[in-house]
């Protein structure tokens, strides 16, 4: 086989490869088991206004939670504040039950 | 499709498609030295391909690179791309990639300056695209998004093996026979 007709195969298989690859990660934009998770820089906490704001009612200030705020190059991450603890009544029991993680208001 | 977004998905896509250029690339320099592609062409034109290959996966680890460095998200700066495990997050898997890529760089620049150096050191220095793709398929095993695809985790294990294969057959048994 000549060398322009492996220079060409070569570049068809890089080529399909790039299509394939494409193809593969626009159906895939996100997954959530990737090895890699980067903090996530420019967390502000904005707020977006969904509703009319009655007018001269004092426009609400969105509060960056401290826990949140992205650590710069060469700083420890805060890590996320511990969640609330519990403290059960005597006579009340846990269940064994799944927590529940999901509610529905109607 | 935002432009973060778009930005992610070239970095990604760049990423697998220059691991395939380069696959072509050590397949082809490696049946310079075995008989594993005798069939297909003699050794002038492989060494034609192999040199051609070089035009396909510098773009797109070039690409990779650049896609990378303009993703807010995964924040790699200009040093990250030569120094090695200076990144705030993954730094194994990221500094691999580094190390991957200054070999490769080293590896490009004496081939090209081939005839001005000594043959034994520019072979010894060659003979190091073997641990530029061993390392270089550790950072996409590490931090490749895409590698717990079935799909793509098969054609990489393949041909990462393929090559493996390739590559302690010619260090144990040289030439192939004929």
């Amino acid at each position: 086989m000549p060398a322009w007709a492996l220079k060409i195969g070569a570049t068809f298989a890089t080529l399909i490869a790039l299509v394939g690859s494409y193809d593969y990660t626009t159906h895939h934009l996100y997954n959530a088991a990737a090895p890699l998770h980067p903090p996530v820089d420019g967390v502000t906490g904005q707020v977006v206004e969904v509703t009319p704001r009655p007018t001269g009612a004092p426009a609400p200030t969105a509060t960056p939670l401290p826990s949140l705020l992205a650590a710069k190059r060469g700083q420890v991450r805060p890590s996320s504040s511990p969640g609330p603890l519990i403290t059960l009544q005597p006579g009340v029991r846990a269940t064994a039950l799944p927590s529940i993680t999901l509610t529905h208001v109607s | 499709m935002e432009a973060q977004t778009f930005i992610w998905v070239v970095a990604r896509v760049m990423g697998l498609a220059s691991y395939a250029a380069l696959c072509i690339s050590v397949v082809s320099g490696l049946a310079l030295r075995t008989s594993v592609l005798d069939f297909l062409a003699k050794n002038r034109a492989l060494r034609a391909l192999h040199d051609f290959t070089v035009w396909l996966w510098i773009p797109l680890g070039a690409a990779h690179v650049i896609a990378l460095l303009f993703d807010n998200t995964a924040r790699i700066e200009l040093i990250d791309v030569f120094v090695p495990f200076q990144t705030d997050y993954g730094q194994l898997a990221i500094g691999l990639g580094t190390i991957s890529l200054d070999l490769l760089v080293v590896i490009l620049v004496t081939s090209w300056m081939r005839r001005r150096m000594n043959n034994t050191l520019w072979q010894w220095i060659h003979r190091t695209s073997y641990i530029a793709f061993l390392v270089l398929f550790l950072h996409a095993y590490l931090a490749g998004t895409d590698f717990d695809s079935p799909l793509i985790s098969s054609i990489s294990w393949s041909a990462a093996g393929g090559l493996a294969l390739l590559a302690v057959s010619r260090l144990f048994f040289g030439r192939l026979a004929e």
